[in-house]
């Protein structure tokens, strides 16, 4: 929004009928002469309809235009930005994402269980605002993708990178729980959650998910797990990470509910099954709902001064009026 | 005074322009109405008032035009918590062994403290040399922002340079929008052989309220820059090059954001930048108010105004009654 922080300046326009007046129409003015007609019928004096008639005009004008844009200046115009600020910690919310290799599956029209994932995750995490979101992912190991972080075009980055199978063949479960619950433990946020995203058992890995689980509910950490794919068997497609050879198959989907179930429990959390893009859209919506907190919101005003390009034009408009009428029109004093 | 945009002063090269441009007039008048005054003096002192007047108000305009400030004016608004964006250099002169261990080591141990000192602040990490990359984005995970900090060195980047307006670029970005929480930005270097232009981003960190705190690694008297294999870093006439801290470009960015400048080659250093921070977080919450640059360019437009304003009484008065 455009504003003016000084508009009392303004006022000095009022002057400005007056200065006009006094300069061009007063009688007394200087600068004038003055010839004592007795008998005359001939014109009067005008000025020639010539350049300088124009140059006179133009110059007048650059001169009061310097006046104009001066105290434009002095009455601070600025540009004025309110952005809605959050004032309360929000929520600190860990994304742990299956990497493994069934994942490919395309039971989850049209891509894969990984691709619609990773679109359901963008939309979530388009629609929080003011808390941290984090990434955590494994396959035979976990990596750390994105720390606990508001700066969510970062993480969305971090995630778009991803392909699968880079991290091993395995279904590592466990470790990338105590991975996302390391990365939590020492946040103050008022609400830590951990959201799994899987499609298959633990089989790999030092730590057993209930034992990632026990270290999460010590830290008031809450897991919401959901199990991904359909049952039964379905097509697969997969591309090696490092060689770009593409392998097609079939999968049969076979994950422990039960073990799923009891992470949730274990930590205050919840378990859902989604086995297709609907369904999966229709579980974020649930977490969304569940994580929600009393948020106080302000408003960060910051303005940018506008003076400059006034003071500017002041200088370069009653340089270039003084100059043309000094140098090119002769003007005498 | 700080000046928003010091090359605006540039336009002063034009003054001499206008001084010419009274005298050559005033010696064109002399002869052209040399006959019709009878020898009167009111059309030079109406000449020396217009030329001073208008040649006053050019110098005025320009300085205006150059956005002074000085100190810092308090705006309201309330904020809660503190987002810390560290700029860390990484250039091959921060090797240097000035500081013990080195100038890298001893800016990593500052840092580490830094980060410490500063609890429930949230961090990001922008290494930079010749190019500055987001390393780790604003967190408070203290197991991320260690290991990044393990790793702090050269070896980050295979551009040469020190690019200083790539690192402050990157660090602003680094805070989320929508967040009410108070921002301070750190840069850790040893200010040597900096490029890039700061002007732009200098300003847009000041009128953000963003104050830098700068720490510099390094002496004046400087050393030789180890590279590992007991060699030095040489010129190209096989002479070892001698990297020396450089301090004025950064002390005139902390001056200019309203934020601290610290040596850490000066015990205490890392400490008095936290107590900076902190205090800064502390007004802010307690009194919800935060400070941005107080711009001085009324102090020049104002009596530029009267000096317009003389330029055009001069021809206007009736300095001989007809």
């Amino acid at each position: 929004m455009f504003s003016f922080n000084n508009p009392g300046w303004f006022a000095a326009f009022l002057a400005f009928p007056i200065l006009i007046w006094v300069r061009y129409f007063w009688r007394n003015r200087g600068g004038r002469i003055v010839f004592p007609f007795r008998i005359w019928g001939g014109d009067g004096f005008t000025q020639p309809r010539t350049w300088l008639r124009a140059a006179v005009f133009l110059t007048d004008l650059a001169f009061w235009a310097a006046g104009i844009s001066l105290i434009t200046a002095l009455a601070g115009p600025e540009f004025i930005n309110r952005e809605e600020v959050h004032l309360t910690r929000g929520i600190d919310i860990m994304i742990v994402l299956d990497q493994s290799p069934s994942m490919a599956a395309r039971d989850f029209p049209p891509g894969n269980r990984f691709d619609t994932a990773r679109e359901m995750i963008h939309r979530f995490v388009s629609g929080r605002s003011g808390d941290s979101i984090g990434l955590v992912t494994f396959g035979s190991e976990a990596v750390l993708r994105c720390p606990p972080t508001a700066d969510y075009a970062w993480l969305l980055d971090r995630l778009d990178e991803l392909t699968i199978r880079e991290l091993g063949d395995d279904t590592a479960v466990g470790m990338g729980l105590a991975v996302a619950a390391l990365h939590l433990a020492e946040s103050t946020a008022p609400d830590k959650i951990i959201l799994l995203l899987t499609d298959g058992d633990d089989n790999a890995g030092e730590i057993r998910p209930d034992t990632a689980a026990k270290l999460a509910a010590e830290r008031n950490i809450r897991i919401y797990s959901i199990g991904i794919g359909s049952e039964g068997e379905n097509p697969i497609k997969l591309v090696d990470p490092e060689t770009g050879v593409i392998t097609r198959g079939t999968i049969v989907t076979d994950f422990d509910e039960k073990e799923l179930r009891a992470l949730a429990e274990v930590t205050g959390g919840g378990y859902w099954r989604a086995n297709s893009p609907g369904a999966l859209e229709t579980v974020f919506q649930a977490v969304d709902s569940l994580e929600t907190i009393e948020r106080r919101v302000s408003v960060r005003v910051t303005t940018r001064p506008m003076h400059r390009p006034f003071v500017i034009a002041a200088a370069v408009l009653a340089l270039f009026s003084y100059l043309v009428r000094k140098l090119i029109m002769g003007e005498i004093p | 005074m700080i000046w928003g945009y010091p090359s605006t002063l540039w336009g002063l090269l034009l003054v001499p322009l206008a001084v010419t441009a009274a005298l050559v007039s005033a010696l064109r008048a002399r002869k052209k109405i040399a006959g019709m005054t009878r020898g009167g003096i009111e059309w030079q002192v109406r000449a020396f008032l217009r030329d001073f007047s208008m040649t006053v108000f050019f110098i005025l305009s320009v300085l205006a035009a150059a956005d002074p400030k000085n100190g810092r004016m308090p705006v309201t608004g309330e904020l809660k918590g503190l987002d810390v964006a560290v700029a860390f250099d990484v250039s091959r002169s921060m090797l240097a062994r000035d500081l013990e261990p080195s100038r890298l080591e001893k800016s990593v141990l500052s840092l580490r403290q830094i980060v410490k000192g500063l609890d429930n602040a949230r961090f990001s990490l922008v290494p930079f040399k010749g190019d500055a990359r987001l390393l780790v984005p604003m967190t408070e995970d203290r197991v991320v922002l260690d290991l990044w900090m393990e790793r702090l060195g050269p070896g980050l980047s295979t551009e040469s340079g020190t690019d200083v307006e790539s690192a402050l670029k990157t660090a602003m970005e680094t805070f989320p929008p929508g967040e009410g929480r108070n921002r301070a930005l750190v840069i850790v270097s040893d200010g040597e052989s900096l490029t890039g232009r700061t002007d732009g981003i200098r300003r847009e960190l000041a009128e953000s309220g963003i104050p830098v705190h700068v720490l510099i690694a390094g002496t004046a008297e400087g050393t030789t820059i180890p590279l590992g294999d007991g060699s030095y870093v040489k010129d190209s006439s096989g002479r070892p090059v001698v990297s020396r801290a450089e301090t004025e470009e950064l002390k005139r960015l902390s001056e200019e954001t309203g934020g601290s400048f610290h040596l850490l080659s000066r015990p205490g250093a890392t400490a008095e930048l936290i107590s900076a921070i902190d205090d800064d977080r502390k007004f802010s919450e307690s009194r919800g108010i935060r400070f941005i640059g107080r711009g001085l360019y009324r102090t020049f437009l104002i009596p530029a105004l009267f000096f317009w304003l003389s330029y055009l009484i001069a021809r206007i008065f009736p300095w001989r009654r007809t």
